[in-house]
This record gives C-alpha cells, structure tokens and sequence, in this order.
C-alpha cells in the first residue's frame, strides 16, 4: 500500500499550519507543501509594521525555520506556481508543465491585492503590500521619499500609514468612505484611531475619492476627483483583497461571492479537497451563511481543522474570530458582530462592548489585551452592561445572566 | 544553584508581576500556590508577558494571545516562534528569590 499523500497548495499560514498539524498529529504520509514566493512560510502581519520599518528581520517571519521541514519530512515546492487542479484524476497542475497527484488536497493560496480602476496605478512608486518583496520594494522606496499618500484606510493603510510616519514621511492617508478601519470596528472606535494619526501629525482626507496617480515617469502626486492634488513621492494603495481562486476557475468547486465554500471543517464540494484562511468561506451553522476572514489567527484555526478533520479527529475548539491592529505604540483588539449592537464603554482601561439586547455580540479594548481575552469567554452570552463597565471590574469574575425577557433595542 | 534575591513580593494568587534582574525583565505568576518566573519578553513581538493574563498554568500574551507553558515556557498556542527561558523561582522571608 503506498503513502497517502496529502498536497498543500498555498505557502500561507493557513497552508503552512495545516502541513505542520498533521504532522504533529502524527500523520505518516507524504505532506508536500507548494509555494508561489520563494520564501518558505511567514507570516504577513509584520509586512505592515516591524519588517517596515527594519526592527525586525526576515528570519523573525519565518512561521519555522527551514530546516524544520525537512527535519518533519514536509516537502517544500516554493516558486512553484498552480495553475489548476484536476479533481477527477486527483492531480494540481503547476506551471512550467509539471503535476503533483494527490489523495488529499488543501486550498490554501489566500487572498491577492484589489487593483482599484485608477489610472496611474502601475506607474513606478504606486506600491501595494502583501508580500516580503512588496515590503522590501516599499522599504527602499522609503529611503529617498519625504511625502507619502497611503489610499484606504483598512489595515493596510492606517498600520503602513503609521509606520511611514514613524520612518519620518509626512503622510496622507485617503479613503472614498468615512474613516479608519470604519468598515472593521465601527465609528467610536475608528475615532480614536483617528486620533492616533493626528496626534502623529499624518493628514487624514475621509470621503476622498481618487482620480488618478500622476507623474512623469514616476508617481508625483495624487489627483482627487474635487480637483485637490496631494504631492507624493510614494503611494501605497491598500483597498482590500480577494481570495485568490483564479487558477480555480476550471475546477467543479461550489464558490461563495469568489471563496472557495467549505463546511465546518474546511471540505469543499469535491472529494478530498479542503480549503482553509483567506480563501475559503467557511460554514457557519448559527449566521446560516458561509463566512470569509483575512484575520490571522483565523488561519491558523482553520488549518488545524483542516488537518484535524483529515485525520479523523474531533476538532479542537476554538476561540471566536478576532483581530489585532498595531498602529504607533496602540495595540487595538477586536471581535465579534457589532451589527444592531448598543455600544457599552469602559474608558480606563479602554474596553468596548457591543450588546444586542442583553448579548455580548463584540468586544474590542485598546492597549488592553487581557481584558479583552477575558471578555472573549462572554461573548454571545447574556451580561449585565453596568457590571461589564463598571471601574475596576475582574472581568474573570463576571458570570453570564439570564436573557432578558424582550430584547432592547432589536 | 544560586538564589537572587529580589526586592519584591510574590504577586497573589491568580496575579502577574514583573521584576528586573540586571537589566532582563522576569515575569512572575502565581497560580494555585505555586511560583513561576519566565523572560518576560514574548518571543513573537517582544510585548510584556506581565501585562497579559494567566489561565491555569499558561500565560497569555496581552498583544497577540500567545499561550506559553507557565512550567516549561513551551508555546502552547499562537504565534511565538519560540519558547520562553524558565527560571527557578522561590520566597524567602517574603521576597522573591529568582535563581541565576
């Protein structure tokens, strides 16, 4: 009987993170790992920030060394590029006309860039970020440049906004909606992101939409559609992603709003084939509606899964969907559905929730993590607001109360 | 084996502490009645493991919920590439005694 071989296409965290599961998991076949960039596995959210700015190495991204994937027996593919996958014959195809067969087979190639429709965009200085190269080429960029426009003010915008101000750029960020991170954590908090950027002295022009990116050669300066012009001796364009399921296009698989449509276990609608991170949309049994996340530890959980539900294993639980920001010396926390939610606040140390009727449905804090893992053990629980923001709380003693008899508010 | 002693005293039950030894801060939980002391610099961003929280014999990284091994430092979950440095840890008379 030969090895059951298990294909990973996608050098991501999800993709790495599935590999290294079964593995720990005590799988015995073959794992073969295939990446388009030529580094082994990172991790992308220091891209934004500490690899930016040159306080951390490219050795620090690294998800393992190397050589731990040798020492695994994992089999690393890097610079290898799929160009479809044929689940009849049970075969990903690669580019430069090569094949690897498969008995099991995990989509994990994340998300790509959103190229906006705007002329000027491929002129030299417009930079987007998603990989080491894009933030090697952004990072020597920043060496001759003293004014920058960042366009989108997602997680891209305002963490690459902060740390060109901290690289001492003057910068203005831009977005055609209302403010920062608005989209992902709701007005009382992107106010106070705001802030953080003014305080620092970066220009933030809300409701702008962009024309177009001028230069003689190289990018000179931004053109808003009411006429304004912004100097800049660099661009970063930051306006969301897709997942990448182009080279899936061929494939009979059930695709959501462009994801790849998985179950609670990461199965797509073809045999053997599962999907995890940036480019599935996962099942979610209480929405009722497949659901697909960008954030980080989101990755990880759905490539444990992966693995785990490969192996026949109960799968782990799992903390909520949640996401971190740094920007400048802040670390913002956030997680849950804030739609139809009241707001509650706690002030000091800085700590919001978001009840639906009497339900903790979100919780976000500000430079403060440990209340906020603490509130993640109530959310979708009953909770008394006054006892959740009241000064000094131990939110490690706050005990879920029963529902309210009528919901306020929904 | 040779004890330090520091100016300091154990943290309470259920509570975290930093202390500093020369210059390398040393985190320091108690849970249950027992002592642990780590570097109390995380190994993914170098955030304080001291302003993080515990959770039974773990300690949680206020910054990206790292999880690591009061006993051992050993990762347990999240994104520290590696573990963290353990130090004997110990009271005398009150203060805490961290052995070098």
């Amino acid at each position: 009987m030969t090895a059951r071989r298990v294909v990973v296409v996608g050098a991501s965290l999800a993709g790495a993170t599935t590999a290294i599961r079964l593995r720990q998991k005590g799988f015995d076949g073959e794992i073969t790992l295939v990446g388009e960039e030529a580094h082994p596995p990172y991790e992308r959210p220091a891209l934004s920030k500490g690899y930016l700015a040159g306080t951390s190495d490219r050795e620090t991204l690294l998800i393992q060394s190397a050589d731990s994937y040798r020492e695994q027996g994992i089999d690393l593919l890097l610079g290898a590029r799929a160009s479809r996958v044929d689940v009849t014959r049970q075969l990903v195809h690669l580019e430069g006309d090569r094949q690897v067969p498969y008995d099991d087979l995990v989509l994990a190639t994340g998300s790509a860039n959103i190229a906006p429709p705007i002329p000027g965009l491929t002129l030299p200085g417009v930079h987007q970020l998603r990989t080491i190269d894009d933030a090697d080429r952004l990072a020597a960029a920043v060496d001759t440049a003293s004014t920058a426009v960042v366009v989108g003010m997602g997680f891209i915008g305002c963490e690459v906004a902060a740390t060109l101000r901290g690289l001492g750029l003057a910068v203005t960020m831009v977005d055609r909606l209302g403010g920062p991170l608005l989209a992902q954590i709701g007005q009382e908090l992107s106010a106070r992101v705001r802030d953080w950027h003014e305080s620092h002295g970066v220009q933030l022009l809300a409701g702008a939409d962009v024309a177009a990116l001028e230069g003689d050669q190289v990018v000179e300066r931004v053109v808003l559609v009411d006429g304004r012009t912004l100097p800049a001796d660099l661009v970063v364009v930051g306006v969301g992603a897709r997942p990448a399921t182009e080279w899936l296009a061929d494939a009979p698989l059930h695709l959501v709003r462009g994801a790849v449509g998985v179950d609670e276990l990461g199965r797509t609608s073809a045999p053997g084939v599962h999907a995890a991170g940036d480019v599935a949309a996962v099942w979610s049994a209480s929405a009722r509606e497949h659901r697909r996340t960008e954030h980080y530890r989101s990755a990880i959980d759905q490539g444990q899964r992966v693995a785990d539900a490969m192996l026949g294993l109960e799968p782990a639980s799992t903390l909520p969907s949640w996401f971190w920001s740094d920007q400048y010396d802040h670390v913002l926390h956030y997680a849950g559905d804030r739609d139809g939610t009241e707001l509650h606040l706690r002030e000091d140390p800085y700590t919001a929730f978001f009840l639906r009727g009497s339900r903790l449905a979100a919780v976000a804090a500000v430079d403060n993590g440990r209340d906020f893992r603490r509130a993640l053990r109530l959310l979708g629980r009953d909770v008394d607001p006054a006892e959740l923001t009241s000064p000094g709380v131990d939110l490690r003693r706050v005990e879920p109360i029963s529902p309210l008899p009528t919901a306020v508010g929904s | 084996m040779t004890f330090r002693p520091i100016a300091q005293a154990a943290p309470a039950d259920g509570e975290l502490t930093a202390v500093d030894l020369d210059g390398t801060a040393i985190a320091v939980a108690s849970v249950d009645g027992a002592l642990y002391a780590f570097d109390d610099v995380c190994t993914h961003q170098q955030c304080s493991l001291s302003g993080g929280d515990l959770d039974g014999a773990t300690v949680i990284c206020p910054c990206h919920l790292g999880q690591f091994d009061l006993a051992t430092g050993a990762v347990l979950s999240g994104p520290p590439p590696t573990p963290v440095r353990t130090w004997p840890v110990r009271v005398v008379d009150g203060l805490l005694e961290v052995d070098t």
